[in-house]
């Protein structure tokens, strides 16, 4: 249910009190939900403790709503954003928020873009002036497109081409996922980059950058009233638009353990990535799956880093993330080799991995609890942070209280969860893996291994 | 269920302005119209933290800010011992020993230690730089006690036992072959050898992984007992702290003792940068690292706030010049960026991109336009912009426990005051175009610049040779295996 507060900035605040946390702390952020007329929602999460403003616009819009033959097309155009508006010139967007002490940026992910702004918060309205400008009219020519292409490449090129092991992991999730939303990467192919056209750009703008597609999340120090009146002016007389197709992600059931191997011409170790299928973000067992993660492989007491780091020492680092989505997640462990061999690893960690099931004790779950406490806590203690997180919550949810109640959910989770959904996802059939190899030097006789490995350029 | 907002009819608004009903007044707000942006409303005030210091009978300096709020607590505490401090076959030792500490202490084993940091939630770090060692908790403040045992624990009584600094050991030098599998080290290494006299403790990066075999337990015993002291250390405590917080710290920090303690004096130098070229042959590259180096005035030289003003109109930020040439313009990279290095052996100024590499000719060229061009045109919108840019984001920068943590700690090992965080954007205000001119026509004097790139041989050398007077080519084992001649004449002394 939404919380309708009144307008009076409260505080936002941890109580302490006594549950499996030990000390559970309880977060108790005063969040207000507003609609106006277009469809804009708009969520605010008024605090006075410092001075600042934190701005936060998603969009229901990612690299899942891509179509084949345009993979990258949702980031590309987080890029045209930035290149002006009807009254805000190519660059200026970046000026206005540096100019007046601010800062911003904006990403694109699977499932959502967001564009983000922090300010002095006198310049609250500076900030929803830019937002609802290029939201209401967008400047597409063909030279900013043409210079964002090329600049998007150079941003593959940076955090893909010219790093190792990260070209491994768009390989992983290519096998991984079996539809195309979420197998094909966020930052596209150069080829499907370079066949993007201008008028796709007015079509994707049109469709999906519309108020009602869009949720707007401001949280710092401000007036809600005052806010309002300035988000009623700048954003109520955006047009609403059509409603955007729905997404559906369903992946197959996984009936059979798949293993491949690429050779990383800029890698010095071999690697591995192994992944279990898991169900989407709003899934009941999500909770349980993140305290996992934590049990697993966050830390030097998790099972994985005791294991293969301290013990065995056969890796040289592991960790594991549960990488839930909308739709369908993927449960990843990443491990690099140490004087060992990456099959080494792939068996240690499904030994590790599988042995969870109806082993998880008391003190593992207390121990996960307390970490998702702080990194909980962490996410929300700037502005900008609370911002981001009310209006994801909203997005995905329908629900930006939610993180008042994200350490309960946590808490609710009892070792039998654990154990049950250990059991349930943590099999031998449910889980891809790949295998990086280190690419033999040129003029090198190929192994057995290297001829059966798919090679990267 | 979901309100719709009401319309503002009610709330005090005024049509104004030729019948548009685009141009509103919100109370007592301005008039708010659709095609500029709005004025700012009325600046709130900024409480600075209020600063607790005390100097424990170690000389252990503390600093403690009680801020009430959010319920956190960051830790950090720095010594003056960093990789500088050590050279020769101590150098690994400088990069290594404060990786160490978490190997065991005379009361705790290692598995203790984890526990400790995993069970309460405590987010944990160590760090070695040029010119420091430092340990970072951070964790909910009912955890400040916990984080204040672990951190004095660690430095009181660290046991370095030999089956723990071994693995460590192996760990940290498979760390650092790994490392070498990315741009960045390889343009980081040859910074340091660009800059720095021969021989000097600045112009290594980092050990070769076979050095770390020297960690031992006694290695690491005796560089603890030598350098790693508490009259070197500053402890900084933010956050929603306990009545007690003093006599805690106290009780936890006073065993650490180090009557072994030799300070060492760091060798400053002024490098000689001239217009050569160093430039790393790295195959498969998807592009060119680029980094121009000069010299920079250091934090407390009277020119500092000018240096850091022309620079932030370089390339301090997104709406700086280079970034709005190299990227927004040209399209040859993602982002270009100018920034400050400070160490007490050297102050240098970097200038830096990553471009595809068949763009580096076209990039280098661009680079040489914005150094000439700030000297040749005017800077007055470019400098307001810069003005309020580092004045108006100091607020943000200082907005959680963490983030204060952090600003405290850099103005300690600064060895500025800490008034400067009353006087810092007074500083800023304060610089003239005619000084910030000044600063940046010596900053940005190609003559005194060398050049460093990283990427394909054939990406790099031609470029390099068209804008230097010499060229040293080097491979990926950072040894230099070719001199070329380069196309300028030489401005090397």
């Amino acid at each position: 249910m939404k919380s309708l507060v009144s307008a009076a900035s409260a505080l936002a605040f941890l109580a302490l009190g006594g549950s499996a946390f030990g000390q559970t702390p309880e977060l108790s952020f005063d969040i207000e939900y507003r609609e106006l007329d277009n469809g804009l929602r708009v969520v605010l999460a008024p605090d006075s403790s410092a001075p600042t403003v934190g701005i936060a616009v998603y969009y229901d819009v990612g690299s899942r709503n891509e179509v084949e033959g345009r993979s990258g097309f949702a980031h590309l155009f987080e890029h045209m954003m930035f290149q002006g508006s009807a009254n805000v010139g190519k660059g200026e967007h970046f000026q206005h928020i540096n100019r007046n002490g601010g800062r911003m940026n904006g990403t694109t992910s699977e499932d959502r873009t967001n564009y983000f702004e922090v300010l002095p918060s006198e310049r609250l309205g500076l900030g929803l002036w830019l937002e609802a400008d290029r939201m209401r009219s967008l400047a597409i020519t063909e030279e900013n497109f043409e210079n964002q292409r090329e600049v998007v490449k150079e941003e593959r090129r940076l955090r893909v081409d010219n790093v190792p092991y990260v070209p491994g992991w768009l390989y992983f999730y290519s096998f991984a996922f079996q539809s195309f939303e979420y197998s094909h990467s966020v930052i596209g192919s150069m080829d499907d980059l370079d066949a993007a056209e201008l008028s796709d750009v007015q079509d994707f703008f049109d469709l999906y950058y519309a108020p009602n597609n869009a949720v707007l999340g401001l949280a710092g120090d401000f007036d809600v009233n005052e806010a309002m009146q300035q988000v009623e002016f700048y954003f109520g007389g955006i047009e609403r638009g059509a409603e955007p197709p729905p997404v559906s992600i369903v992946e197959p059931v996984q009936t059979a353990y798949e293993e491949r191997e690429l050779e990383d011409e800029l890698a010095t170790s071999d690697a591995l990535i192994m992944g279990w299928h898991v169900p989407p973000l709003d899934h009941e067992d999500g909770a349980a799956i993140d305290l996992l993660a934590t049990i697993a492989g966050s830390g030097q007491t998790s099972r994985l880093y005791s294991r293969l780091v301290t013990e065995d020492e056969i890796a040289l680092e592991i960790e594991a993330y549960n990488e839930s989505r909308r739709g369908p997640g993927v449960f990843t462990v990443w491990a690099v080799t140490r004087d060992s061999e990456a099959e080494q690893m792939r068996d240690a960690i499904r030994e590790e991995m599988l042995g969870l099931a109806g082993t998880v004790t008391e003190d593992e779950l207390a121990r996960a609890l307390e970490q998702a406490a702080r990194s909980t806590v962490s996410r929300v203690e700037t502005n900008l942070g609370r911002a981001m997180t009310i209006a994801r919550d909203e997005l995905y949810f329908g629900d930006p209280d939610r993180i008042n109640s994200k350490l309960h959910t946590y808490a609710s989770v009892t070792v039998d969860d654990l154990n049950r959904v250990a059991a349930t996802y943590f099999t031998v059939e449910n889980c891809d893996a790949l295998i990086i190899r280190v690419a033999p030097e040129e003029g090198a006789e190929p192994t057995e291994e290297t001829n059966s490995a798919e090679v990267l350029k | 269920m979901k309100t719709h907002f009401v319309a503002l009819a009610a709330s005090g608004l005024l049509l104004a302005g030729c019948g548009s009903p685009e141009v509103r007044t919100i109370q007592s707000t301005p008039v708010l119209v659709m095609d500029m942006p709005p004025p700012p409303g009325e600046a709130r005030p900024f409480q600075l933290p209020e600063i607790q210091e005390i100097t424990l009978a170690n000389g252990l300096q503390v600093y403690l800010v009680d801020r009430d709020g959010f319920p956190t607590v960051a830790a950090r505490l720095t010594i003056d011992a960093g990789i500088e401090d050590f050279s020769g076959e101590e150098y690994v030792l400088g990069h290594s020993v404060v990786h160490l500490l978490r190997s065991g202490t005379a009361e705790w084993d290692a598995e203790s230690i984890s526990a400790m940091i995993d069970s309460n939630g405590i987010g944990f770090s160590t760090n070695s730089t040029q010119e420091f060692a430092q340990v970072n908790a951070s964790a909910l403040s009912p955890k400040f006690s916990t984080i204040v045992e672990l951190l004095g624990g660690l430095v009181s009584s660290p046991a370095f036992p030999q089956d723990r600094v071994a693995s460590k050991a192996a760990e940290l030098a498979g760390e650092e072959s790994l490392s070498r599998s990315r741009p960045e080290f390889h343009l980081e290494r040859m910074v340091r050898r660009a800059l720095a006299p021969a021989g000097h403790g600045f112009a290594r990066y980092s050990p070769e992984p076979e050095e770390f075999s020297s960690l031992t337990h006694a290695t690491a015993s005796a560089a603890w007992a030598t350098k790693f002291a508490p009259q070197i250390a500053r402890l900084v405590i933010v956050g929603d702290l306990p009545d007690d917080a003093l006599s805690q710290v106290e009780a936890a920090f006073s065993p650490w003792e180090n009557d072994g303690f030799e300070d060492t004096a760091v060798e400053s130098f002024e490098a000689n940068p001239c217009n050569e070229a160093h430039v790393v042959v790295r195959a498969n590259s998807a592009q060119t690292s680029i980094a121009w180096l000069t010299n920079a005035p250091s934090r407390d030289d009277a020119g500092y706030y000018d240096a850091l003003l022309a620079n932030q109109v370089l390339g301090g930020g997104a709406s700086a010049r280079l970034f709005m040439n190299l990227r927004e313009d040209k399209s040859y990279t993602y982002g270009a960026y100018s920034r400050f290095q400070h160490s007490r052996a050297n102050n240098f100024l970097r200038v830096s991109s990553n471009v595809r590499g068949e763009v580096t000719e076209g990039a280098l060229v661009e680079f040489e336009y914005e150094f000439d061009r700030y000297s040749a045109d005017p800077l007055t919108s470019d400098l307001e912009d810069a003005r309020a840019y580092l004045s108006g984001v100091f607020p943000i920068l200082l907005e959680t426990n963490s983030a204060i943590a952090g600003q405290i700690t850099s103005l300690l090992n600064a060895e500025q005051s800490l008034d400067t965080l009353s006087t810092y954007r007074g500083s800023v205000n304060g610089v003239t175009e005619e000084a910030a001119r000044a600063a940046g026509g010596s900053l940005f004097d190609r003559s005194n610049m060398v050049l460093v790139m990283v990427g394909e041989r054939d990406n790099v050398v031609a470029p390099a040779i068209a804008h230097s007077s010499i060229v040293y080519v080097y491979d990926l084992n950072g040894e230099l295996v070719e001199t070329l001649e380069g196309e300028l004449a030489s401005t090397c002394e």
